[in-house]
């Protein structure tokens, strides 16, 4: 039933499979540099020693934090459906 | 429709009076406020809220979608009202009507106070004559600035304030067998000599006549049904009016034609365009349904409807959905915001069965608990590929780890694709609509459940 949150929670799911071929890419830019890079032991961005891998790297990661503020995005503008959306069965 | 009644009954079934400027209840509310069974309470402002929807579902839903709390009506002032009559063939009173009354109706200006006066034309009413229903009388309360002529500010309730003399008349039109004879040439050519001139609210209150305001919860013998069409109809119904009520013997003690102005936002309204409102009082005798429905029929094609609070029981789930397309919103709207299905009435059970309403949940609950199913496998999925920080590698160690990371994508993405499709192929309705059909629920109750 259209309650109004369906296009947020489409755009939502659309964006994450994004976010999914982004982290595997990701993965396989990891793979293809196997030794070429060194982890964050703070937790942080890995370095890698290949300028254009870091560029490719950074780029990917820039994608992905937009994706998530996309994401962020919608499920505010859920939020102020969803006292709405709530009375229908939500 | 009456003039008097009880607030919540007019808010409840968008009633109209004599007034030919005001024409349904919701024409005059500018507020409102009402309760919903789901603990919405929606608080609403006519000028400044005009797309809010809550507004259009209250009035005229005979109470099955709120709790009407509050509403704030335009009023006019309690002026004076001098009342005048004309009588004319029927077929020649829309005519008059144009010229006479609507031309009329207009608000005049006044002063001295933030109420606005009545107007010129402040209530209108006119009366067709048994047997042939050819001839029509105009009853109008014209405003004036002459003295009053009785003082009183209302009709005492318990006597109608009717005198002696009402009271004759009224008892022999409406039990002698020459009553409708009676009346026409002798008892209203008496009773409407004079013109008085009284406060409005007292012409409201009862005043207006002697057998035009019977009131059926206190007259159990009659009832009264009424039937709204097109101002440019008017000869075509009046014509099966009177027709019918002679093949059919229908003992009608009156039938009063009022104007009503187009309705402007119910969900269910009655006067879609500009329309004449036949009131058809009769005396209970036999099964109305054959006589009524045929009148129902002929105002729907002639592009107009019935009066729901009176012919709920007669008319039938087409005839019901042909005057008011409107019911189908209604509906889904009934089962938006009264979802646990609390409020009933006759129209709500007779449009939509209780078994029917149940069938529907336990489809909707089954298509919410797979569609909980699909979310939460995904949301564990997710939940995984956090803890390992999987979008930013920051946690990958070796080699071997990087086949079972993307294993982990690959179920992530395999149950959001799911999710998606869910989403997109909007699930709740597509499976809902073909399992409502496949439990024999009628496409008008389909469509209200898809619309939801």
């Amino acid at each position: 039933m259209d309650n109004g949150i369906e296009p947020y929670e489409i755009d939502i799911r659309t964006t994450d499979q994004r976010c999914n071929e982004l982290a595997g890419a990701m993965l396989d830019l990891a793979e293809r540099n196997w030794g070429r890079w060194r982890g964050d032991p703070a937790g942080g961005a890995p370095s890698f020693d290949d300028p254009i891998a870091a560029a490719a790297y950074h780029a990917m990661s820039d994608e992905i934090a937009k994706a998530g503020e996309k994401m962020d995005g919608d499920m505010k503008a859920m939020d102020r459906i969803l006292p709405m959306a709530r009375f229908n069965f939500r | 429709m009456t003039s008097t009644g009880k607030l919540g009954d007019t808010v409840a079934a968008n009633d109209h009076g004599r007034c030919p400027s005001t024409g349904p209840f919701i024409n005059i509310i500018n507020n409102s406020e009402a309760y919903y069974s789901s603990a919405l309470i929606a608080k609403v402002r006519r000028h400044v809220d005009p797309e809010e929807g809550y507004f259009l579902m209250v009035p005229g839903d005979f109470n099955s979608l709120a709790v009407v709390n509050k509403v704030n009506v335009a009023l006019v002032r309690n002026g004076h009202v001098r009342r005048v009559t004309a009588v004319m063939p029927a077929d020649e009173y829309p005519a008059y009507f144009a010229a006479n009354v609507l031309g009329a109706s207009v608000a005049l200006t006044g002063g001295g106070s933030s109420i606005p006066v009545p107007p010129a034309v402040a209530l209108h009413e006119a009366v067709l004559y048994a047997p042939r229903y050819d001839v029509a009388r105009s009853v109008s309360w014209l405003s004036t600035d002459m003295p009053l002529s009785r003082k009183a500010r209302l009709v005492p309730w318990d006597t109608k304030g009717r005198t002696w003399f009402a009271d004759i008349l009224g008892w022999c039109v409406l039990h002698l067998p020459w009553g409708a004879g009676l009346r026409r040439y002798v008892a209203d050519p008496l009773f409407y000599f004079f013109s008085p001139v009284v406060r409005l609210n007292f012409a409201l209150s009862g005043g207006a006549g002697y057998v035009l305001d019977l009131d059926p919860t206190t007259h159990a013998d009659y009832a009264t049904q009424e039937y709204y069409v097109p101002t440019d109809k008017f000869g075509a119904f009046r014509a099966t009016l009177a027709a019918v009520i002679a093949r059919y013997r229908v003992d009608a003690l009156n039938v009063t034609v009022q104007y009503s102005p187009a309705e402007t936002g119910s969900m269910m309204p009655w006067a879609k365009t500009n329309v004449f409102a036949f009131c058809v009082t009769y005396r209970k005798s036999g099964d109305p349904t054959t006589w009524s429905q045929e009148l129902i029929d002929d105002a729907i094609a002639l592009g107009g409807s019935f009066d729901l609070a009176s012919q709920m029981d007669i008319a039938s789930t087409d005839e019901i959905l042909a005057a008011y397309p409107g019911t189908t919103d209604f509906l889904a709207h009934k089962f938006r915001y009264d979802n646990l299905y609390r409020f009933h009435n006759a129209l709500v059970d007779k449009l939509c069965p209780v078994e029917f309403y149940n069938a529907a949940e336990d489809v909707r609950r089954g298509n919410i608990e797979r569609e909980d199913a699909l979310f939460k496998s995904f949301v564990d999925l997710k939940a995984e590929a956090h803890q390992i920080d999987l979008y930013h590698l920051t946690g990958v160690k070796s080699l071997s780890e990087i086949p079972e990371r993307r294993i982990l994508l690959g179920r992530i993405s395999k149950a959001n694709e799911a999710l998606l499709e869910a989403y997109q192929a909007d699930m709740k309705t597509e499976l809902q609509v073909s399992d409502l059909k496949a439990r024999h629920i009628p496409d008008y109750l389909v469509r209200a459940f898809e619309r939801e």
